[in-house]
């Protein structure tokens, strides 16, 4: 029995109306969650990535300065005419560093999804929840969004905000307003990004945890379909890179090699020769014949090699655009919406610019020399097709709208309204 | 009028939960009975404006159920039958939840689930997570939940469930309490019909989704000014038979005979015929309908 025990007594307050009823469901989802350490954990990692993107933001700020240390560092990286006026390559050079952030926090992000998402629904289906919320003055769309508001959260906390954490103090650092200018664009891509990984991970983490009524099963569809889905895409890649890269460089290989057969000594295993003898000369000694002409034939073979490299090279870049395995991945659809939001390939174009002339004259000069440089002419695009995906952005978001209805259907299905029978 | 429905027919495919329903009850405490499957949990969700209906016109609190759904469930709180909890709070944030999905503040909430958790007697076990509370804990719980926002009407669906007897009696002294004591209305739906006898003073009986009848309990178990219950000493079958000879009517039943006398006659008939019969009277009383009498009755077992 309470010492002060007043009964029941009435309540005078007021009630909020029910526009914002969804916050309340994602408040206390946000409550309950904060408190597990596994999720304490994943936001302090989640956060790393973020000092990265501060240290190479701020690094670039004091270049612009022409700070001596950083521009004695820096100098090895980037090539002298960046070095040399860094203010024009600073939307580039913010746009990599952006994208790279993105990518490492949207692997953080798919784990802290799966941390924070497999109970959301699940555990309100085991535990019969639902007459509770919906006997309230809740809606189911009021639930769902509440819900995705959770998520939400959590992906704002580690995605967003370090992004624009980043922006100001990479802003900070420059001391200069025309960054602003140059890299706005940046801040509402980083907001436009952060809604769409959680507009479409949230949903799809709601949809899958509705499924089952054992938040462990669904942390494990989420890992199968995320993790599997990126594997089987990366294998059909790489399986098909395989496939050209042999089919150009074995045709040729072997037309040069019957144009040019391979001296005394050397033997051809697929495209590749195999010299089983002596290689090393005794100093001061001079080649023999023999040897002067399989060296001739050695660099011929591996000039031969280097063209058909190329061609692969500009094979991959011709069919990019309109290959469909990379779909195949979650991670990597969102990837390219990064890519588009970021414009990521105009920045690898910019840089490209930066390395494709020296590339191209340093490349017959290193032939002889046994270093491998690409030969091919000048492309200023080699770069951008190399590090940002190449295929329409439109299909990622096709992919991406496809899921995020199905998930709409599947939520709409499995959380259902209280018009039935029981 | 506490709620009123008009001609409402709710059906399920080819299944008829609600049959051209109406009915209205004034603010108090009303009962709702009616066999498994006579529409109660579908009158229930109707009025809380949780499942439309095919046709017909209602209101709760003066409020249109069509059009004003959340501001219905605003005012009303429903304690459901079923076994439901939010999961993974304690006692108290479970209630103070309730509370801010009914519109509370959240500080407000708080502070008003650990008043409700003192009321229903939960206090001790408020900082407990709920899936650790007992079956009657957790009707105490759902209960607190249900009047955290301090409704104007209550709806109890079989709260009494899965209780103990000594659960069960708390659970009813405070729905009572709440009723008669505190102004609050009430919706008492459950098949136990002495809490519904102990809780409430009007009755809604309920039968393939029709009313069967309706009224406060104390009319419903009316007197029948001809009717007496008699025991005799002797056989009650001859005794009978003489009551018979004079013009009476009646029954034997377990307990004595159920005795109708003609009309304008009174209990001195039954005197005398046992006075000329040498019967020894131990029990007359007049006939009063008990409420089972009014549920067999009505629901026309």
């Amino acid at each position: 029995m309470p010492i002060f025990d007043q009964g029941y007594q009435h309540w005078t307050g007021t009630l909020a109306g029910h526009r914002w009823r969804w916050l309340a469901v994602s408040r206390h989802g946000v409550r309950t969650l904060r408190k597990s350490w596994v999720v304490r954990i994943m936001l302090f990692i989640a956060w790393l990535p973020a000092l990265a993107l501060v240290a190479a933001l701020t690094l670039w700020g004091l270049l612009e300065q022409q700070a001596a240390t950083v521009v004695a560092f820096l100098q090895r990286i980037f090539p002298p005419e960046v070095i040399a006026s860094p203010q024009e390559y600073r939307s580039a050079v913010w746009t990599v560093a952006y994208s790279y952030f993105f990518k490492a926090e949207l692997f953080c992000a798919l784990f802290l999804v799966l941390t924070v998402g497999p109970s959301l629904v699940s555990r309100d289906l085991r535990f019969n929840a639902l007459p509770l919320y919906l006997s309230r003055p809740v809606r189911r769309i009021d639930y769902f969004v509440g819900k995705l508001g959770v998520i939400a959260y959590f992906l704002i906390a580690t995605v967003i905000a370090p992004a624009v954490g980043a922006y100001l103090l990479g802003l900070a650092f420059s001391l200069d307003l025309g960054v602003v200018r140059d890299t706005h664009r940046l801040l509402w891509a980083s907001l436009g990004y952060g809604a769409v990984i959680a507009l479409s991970a949230g949903t799809l983490m709601l949809a899958l945890s509705s499924l089952s009524r054992r938040s462990i099963y669904v942390g494990l569809a989420w890992a199968g379909f995320i993790f599997l889905g990126h594997m089987v895409s990366t294998i059909m890649m790489g399986v098909q890179g395989d496939i050209d890269r042999r089919e150009i460089v074995q045709t040729g290989i072997k037309q040069w090699v019957e144009k040019n057969p391979p001296p005394p000594g050397v033997e051809m295993y697929g495209p590749y020769p195999s010299f089983r003898g002596r290689v090393s000369r005794e100093k001061g000694k001079e080649p023999t014949a023999e040897e002067k002409a399989r060296e001739k034939w050695m660099n011929g073979w591996s000039q031969a090699h280097g063209d058909l490299q190329t061609q692969v090279e500009t094979k991959r870049a011709e069919q990019a655009p309109t290959d469909w395995r990379p779909l195949l991945s979650y991670a990597t659809n969102l990837d390219r919406m990064g890519d588009w939001l970021l414009d990521t390939d105009a920045a690898w174009v910019t840089l490209g610019k930066t390395v494709e002339r020296p590339r191209a004259m340093a490349g017959p000069l290193a032939r002889n020399q046994g270093i491998q440089i690409s030969t091919g002419p000048v492309n200023d695009r080699r770069l951008a097709d190399r590090m940002a995906w190449q295929y329409p952005w439109y299909w990622s978001a096709g992919v991406l709208g496809g899921a995020w209805l199905l998930s709409v259907f599947v939520l709409t299905r499995r959380v259902k309204s209280l018009d039935r029978l029981k | 009028m506490l709620f009123r429905l008009s001609g409402v027919t709710k059906t399920y495919g080819r299944i008829t939960a609600l049959r051209d329903l109406s009915v209205a009850a004034a603010p108090g405490a009303v009962g709702l009975l009616g066999p498994n499957g006579a529409g109660k949990t579908t009158l229930i969700r109707t009025l809380l404006g949780l499942i439309g209906f095919d046709s017909g016109t209602g209101e709760v609190l003066g409020l249109d159920i069509r059009t004003r759904r959340l501001d219905i469930r605003q005012r009303v709180g429903f304690m459901p039958e079923d076994e439901c909890l939010f999961p993974g709070v304690p006692g108290v944030g479970f209630v103070s939840y309730a509370g801010e999905l009914c519109g509370m503040a959240p500080a407000d909430a708080m502070q008003r689930a650990h008043e409700v958790l003192n009321y229903v007697g939960l206090d001790e076990a408020r900082y407990r997570r709920v899936e650790s509370y007992s079956t009657g804990m957790k009707q105490r719980l759902k209960l607190a939940a249900a009047i955290v926002h301090d409704p104007q009407l209550l709806i109890l669906d079989e709260p009494t469930n899965g209780m103990d007897p000594a659960g069960r009696q708390e659970m009813i002294d405070l729905a009572r309490d709440l009723s008669h004591g505190k102004g609050m209305s009430l919706i008492f739906s459950s098949h136990l019909l002495p809490d519904v006898e102990a809780v409430c003073d009007h009755l809604v009986v309920l039968g393939r989704g029709a009313l069967l009848a309706q009224g406060g309990i104390q009319e419903l178990k009316k007197a029948h000014p001809n009717s007496f219950d008699v025991r005799v000493k002797g056989e009650p079958e001859p005794f009978l038979a003489r009551l018979r000879a004079a013009g009476a009517d009646g029954e034997v039943r377990d307990d004595g005979l159920r005795v109708r006398l003609p009309d304008g006659a009174t209990p001195d008939l039954i005197w005398r015929t046992a006075a000329a019969l040498g019967e020894q009277v131990r029990h007359l009383r007049p006939h009063r309908s008990s409420l089972e009498d009014v549920f067999l009755e009505a629901v026309g077992d």
